[in-house]
């Protein structure tokens, strides 16, 4: 069937984009990390300035949908540079640039919410126990609070980075091209001839990758839980 | 200049009376979605034979395939299969389908993902007891769930409806890609003649920020209201015997 | 005179763990059976296989002319012994989104057809019975533990079953609303109603009940009155079991 035969024929073209977007991706969550703490810490220091700001940003992110961030990074970005700072070169500047930055500071904004609670959630008698030990404050944060935060919040990071890189998919508006944008010049060139085909094989990699991602992500919640998993052990052996 | 305020102004009237579309298009997608969601959530719990496993599979690919691409399947593939299926039919047709149905079906279908997780968490998170206590009084399952287990899994759900509800509503901007005049269909129609996307966008941006802000306010005032007989602090309004009026439910918190 | 509830050969095993071991056990009109044993004894599990909430592999069980094969039962005939029983539970598990008063009502007007009037008169009359007709209005969340249980017996009582189960039913209360509720109990066990109550509270099943029943490792160990088991126990596990809770 044309549909079949278009989706093999789409598959290896597709893949070869893949390496790019996963690079691109992991440059992302680098910063989105970065901003999240940033943003969450502002928030959890209480009534300032920058928490009022903070939560304007965030309620920015949160109430409008990212295509039309990417398209505001986008234009206004270009705008800036062409009509502020009179920057032609600006016109040739790689999608991916503005991609980088748009999808950061989106991800930023979710993860400073679940960075927050994460915080929040671990208990407080772990600190006061390094308190009494006379540990300085930044030890505790990062040997006592940083870790277990780190675990609670890792299930509801992975879903959102999961999210993030589905969402590359709307990049190609842009003009980016991650699997999707691939999948639509292909059916640009075969004009909209096995188009299923086409977006079928896009369906599948974006599945498979996920896939792989979730099992990545798994893998690192089961080797954070090391020691509940040795407790837990430990209490199931005493009482049978 | 950097930004055209006056086009912005201009603009802004106009993309506003889109609104109407996007919020449409959201409504149509979360009671399809809420429906087959529901079903489908169901079977999972009553684990029905074949219907749970299709659940778990049709929700495992809906949620590892991003909407953009399924919005575009349904536009390349409906068209395609009720063409099939006419032909199989005998009959000869061009099919030309209105691009908010192309863009209702990808979104009922994605969302149907989301809504079952939603009304399965919430129904399996009514207590035991619940159940316990209205078998033990004989009550049928259709009774039971109607008066006992469903009022109290819809009142543990509305947070997360309204997270859903949000997040279709964001996820409607998507349906210009298939030719949907909805906010950001009308945003780009205006830009195009003299290229004012940026103030174009910034408009759709404010009116999506602002419905939104306005939704997650009506949501909450829902949730206060319907989870009354959760709060330890509040008393019956009026009817009690022999007690004086004490504060009412609404208001409570 | 033929017994009111007669229970036979009930056995019952999770997976490789038998619970019950064969229970038989005869209940009169109008008796008050007070069943006792320590935790895993499978006293709270014997009760629940006796409307069927937690069924047992084997056995049979009769409740007036009911006779059900615990191995084959159909739905109709669970169905009938259910309508025949009602269950107090540890955890009260009234109706959250509902109140006091439609709780009570709930079982009348969707089990046994009755019309709302009706319904309504009956249940304001048993909610005054049990101390809570002042709170007709309240929902369960507003409303102290030993209310909400006094409410769900009240909700078992309207029904007018052949029996009432309790199952631990002052287990999750704070002590001092432990008394108010055995009250309750007691007056209810005076007009006559056939009560099977699993509890720790010995002195209830002392003063209260007409029989009491000893189980251990799912079996029934010793049985009689209650000043026979609880003064002079025979068996040398009923009286570890008193002798440890006495002290």
């Amino acid at each position: 069937m044309k549909q079949f035969e278009s989706f093999i024929n789409a598959i290896p073209k597709l893949i070869s984009v893949i390496p790019s977007t996963l690079l691109l991706f992991l440059g992302i969550i680098g910063v989105g990390i970065v901003l999240g703490m940033l943003l969450a810490w502002v928030r959890l220091k209480g009534n300032t300035v920058g928490n009022v700001l903070v939560n304007i940003y965030i309620s920015f992110i949160r109430g409008t949908p990212l295509l039309i961030q990417i398209l505001i990074v986008y234009f206004g970005l270009r705008a800036i540079a062409v009509n502020g700072f009179g920057n032609q070169n600006a016109t040739r500047w790689p999608a991916a640039l503005f991609v980088f930055i748009a999808y950061s500071l989106n991800l930023g904004a979710f993860l400073c919410e679940t960075f927050r609670s994460a915080y929040t959630s671990v208990d407080f008698g772990q600190v006061e126990a390094g308190m009494s030990i006379n540990m300085k404050n930044s030890q505790i944060f990062w040997h006592i609070i940083f870790p277990q935060a780190a675990r609670i919040a890792l299930p509801n990071m992975s879903n959102l980075l999961i999210d993030d890189y589905k969402a590359l998919s709307l990049a190609f508006s842009i003009g980016f091209i991650d699997i999707m944008g691939r999948g639509e010049g292909l059916a640009g060139l075969t004009k909209g001839v096995g188009a299923v085909g086409i977006y079928l094989a896009v369906a599948a990699l974006y599945w498979l990758v996920c896939k792989g991602l979730d099992i990545v992500f798994r893998r690192v919640e089961w080797g954070l839980s090391k020691d509940i998993r040795v407790a837990q052990a430990a209490v199931a052996h005493q009482t049978s | 200049m950097i930004f055209n305020f006056e086009f912005a102004a201009e603009s802004f009237p106009k993309i506003l009376s889109a609104i109407p579309v996007t919020l449409l298009l959201t409504v149509i997608g979360m009671a399809v979605s809420s429906i087959l969601g529901f079903l489908m959530a169901m079977a999972r719990i009553e684990q029905k034979k074949f219907w749970s496993g299709f659940s778990s599979v049709y929700i495992t690919i809906m949620r590892g395939v991003p909407i953009m691409v399924q919005l575009y399947l349904v536009f390349v593939a409906l068209p395609l299969a009720i063409q099939s299926i006419a032909e199989a039919m005998g009959i000869k047709t061009y099919v030309d389908i209105p691009p908010m149905v192309v863009a209702a079906t990808a979104l009922s279908l994605n969302y149907t993902a989301y809504m079952e997780e939603v009304f399965r968490a919430a129904i399996q998170s009514v207590d035991s007891g619940q159940w316990e206590a209205a078998i033990s009084i004989g009550m049928t399952k259709r009774q039971m769930m109607a008066e006992v287990i469903l009022p109290q899994a819809f009142v543990e759900a509305i947070p997360n409806l309204g997270n859903t509800f949000i997040g279709l509503i964001k996820d409607t901007s998507l349906a210009y890609m298939v030719m949907v005049m909805d906010i950001m269909g009308e945003a780009r129609t205006l830009a195009g003649a003299g290229l004012n996307y940026l103030e174009a966008y910034a408009d759709a941006a404010l009116i999506y920020w602002g419905l939104n802000f306005l939704l997650e306010r009506l949501f909450g005032i829902w949730e206060r209201h319907a989870g009354v007989f959760n709060r330890k602090d509040v008393r019956p309004a009026g009817k009690t015997i022999g007690r004086t009026k004490v504060k009412t439910a609404a208001a409570g918190r | 005179m033929s017994s009111l509830i007669e229970v036979r050969g009930i056995k019952k095993a999770f997976g490789d763990l038998a619970v019950l071991r064969g229970v038989d056990l005869d209940i009169n009109k109008g008796e008050v059976l007070a069943i006792l044993g320590p935790s895993g004894s499978g006293k709270t599990t014997f009760l629940r296989t006796i409307n069927f909430l937690g069924p047992a592999n084997e056995g049979t069980i009769r409740i007036g002319d009911i006779q059900v094969d615990c191995k084959q039962a159909t739905k109709k005939e669970i169905y009938g012994l259910r309508k025949k029983t009602a269950m107090v539970f540890q955890n009260y598990n009234l109706f959250k989104n509902k109140t006091v008063l439609q709780n009570v009502m709930e079982g009348l007007v969707l089990v046994q057809k009755m019309d709302k009037k009706e319904a309504r008169e009956r249940s304001i009359e048993t909610l005054n019975k049990v101390g809570l007709g002042e709170r007709l209005d309240y929902y369960p969340s507003q409303m102290s533990g030993g209310q909400q249980q006094r409410a769900s017996i009240a909700r078992a009582l309207v029904l007018n079953p052949e029996v009432i189960l309790f199952d631990e039913p002052t287990s999750a209360l704070d002590p001092e609303l432990v008394g108010e509720v055995l009250q309750v109990m007691k007056e209810v066990a005076e007009t006559g109603i056939t009560m099977m109550v699993v509890t720790h509270e010995i002195g209830f099943a002392h003063d209260v009940a007409t029989n009491v029943v000893f189980m251990d490792g799912g079996r029934v160990v010793e049985q009689g009155r209650p000043t026979d088991v609880i003064d002079h126990p025979q068996n040398e596990r009923t009286q570890q079991f008193l002798g440890k809770l006495s002290a």
